[in-house]
């Protein structure tokens, strides 16, 4: 009797260990690193934007960006110029094909960004919305060229 | 003399069950926030061309014998090559940005390629109503063209230019792949 009931207390303490958790706590903390690594905090997603589609491979690099949709032209988060129907509106003020507010506003996007070396020319990350007309992104792409934003990169997503 | 018994003994295991909680509780709310897509980009190293820069055809014709244009009509697209007749890649009606033949322009770029193998540059001339996204499908069929996993570099600098309105470019379209009916090219207004 004796013997058993030491036998018992043993088999108990040994239960008494509950789940080991350390090893998924470990899994868990890398998936958060890994999910925090890739979370771009500065990226204000846009669920009414549609970018088309390109089988083009080039990953994207940081630099200052002009969102275009149906509805806005955004410089850096900040809207500058509301389109009407699409459209660049006729009241707007322009200067040859450039929009002026766009052009003002790239304008000081540009000081306060200064390119990698004094050589290199400063890049415009444009995100255009699949539906915007030509018209609309040519008058867009003017204004930076006048800003001093003469090349352009043309933001797309991956995959075929 | 009274000695205190530890309560904790040396060895015991720290209880991660709060910070297991924790990590589960903020693992969804980054996931939610995170947009799982891959964002790539084209390249284009020039500003739009404008009609105002535009230099006379004949300085365009001693500059650029290698000239390969690429014309985005509401009805299709038309690819033309130096002293080459265009050939017109109709759209399927009503013409959505779904109904251009893009397999047929990388075809038609693919042709052009083996035709001007000096040249890089294509230039993409829109008509004004033309979307953004038809822009962007020309671009992929003319600057690479993916066959059995392998991609086929085509033209790498492409170049955008001020569009080209309708009326004039239906007016030089001649009927696809027929050389005889062919008309001289007039470029769009802004082609280097």
């Amino acid at each position: 009797m004796k013997k058993y009931k030491r036998h018992a207390r043993r088999k108990r303490n040994e239960l008494d260990h509950g789940l080991i958790i350390t090893s998924m706590v470990d899994m868990f903390t890398l998936v958060l690193l890994f999910l925090l690594v890739f979370y771009d905090p500065s990226y204000g997603g846009d669920s009414s934007m549609e970018l088309p589609h390109a089988s083009v491979e080039r990953a994207v690099e940081k630099g200052p960006s002009v969102r275009v949709t149906p509805e806005a032209v955004t410089v850096e988060g900040k809207s500058v110029l509301r389109l009407a129907n699409g459209l660049v509106g006729p009241d707007v003020a322009r200067s040859g094909p450039a929009v002026v507010p766009v052009v003002e506003a790239l304008t000081a996007l540009k000081s306060t960004n200064a390119p990698p070396s004094v050589d290199a020319e400063p890049v415009l990350l444009v995100e255009c919305d699949r539906r915007v007309a030509w018209s609309v992104l040519r008058a867009v792409l003017d204004s930076a060229s006048q800003a001093g934003y003469p090349r352009y990169r043309f933001v797309v997503l991956g995959g075929d | 003399m009274i000695v205190r018994k530890r309560r904790n003994p040396v060895g015991a295991e720290i209880d991660l069950t709060p910070v297991l909680s924790t990590i589960i509780h903020i693992i969804p709310i980054v996931l939610i926030a995170v947009r799982f897509v891959t964002m790539n980009e084209h390249v284009v190293d020039r500003a739009p061309i404008q009609a105002s820069e535009a230099p006379s055809r004949q300085k365009l014709d001693e500059q650029d014998a290698e000239r390969v244009v690429v014309r985005i009509l509401g009805s299709g697209f038309a690819v033309h090559g130096a002293a080459e007749a265009d050939t017109v890649i109709p759209c399927r009606a009503p013409c959505t940005p779904a109904d251009y033949d893009y397999a047929q322009l990388s075809d038609a770029m693919v042709a052009a390629r083996d035709r001007h193998p000096k040249t890089q540059q294509v230039i993409v001339a829109p008509a004004a109503t033309v979307p953004y996204e038809v822009i962007i499908g020309v671009f992929d069929a003319a600057t690479h063209r993916k066959a059995g996993g392998k991609i086929e570099p085509l033209f790498s600098d492409p170049v955008l230019v001020d569009g080209v309105s309708e009326a004039s470019s239906a007016a030089s379209t001649p009927a696809t792949g027929s050389p005889g009916a062919a008309t001289p090219f007039a470029p769009p207004s802004g082609v280097p």
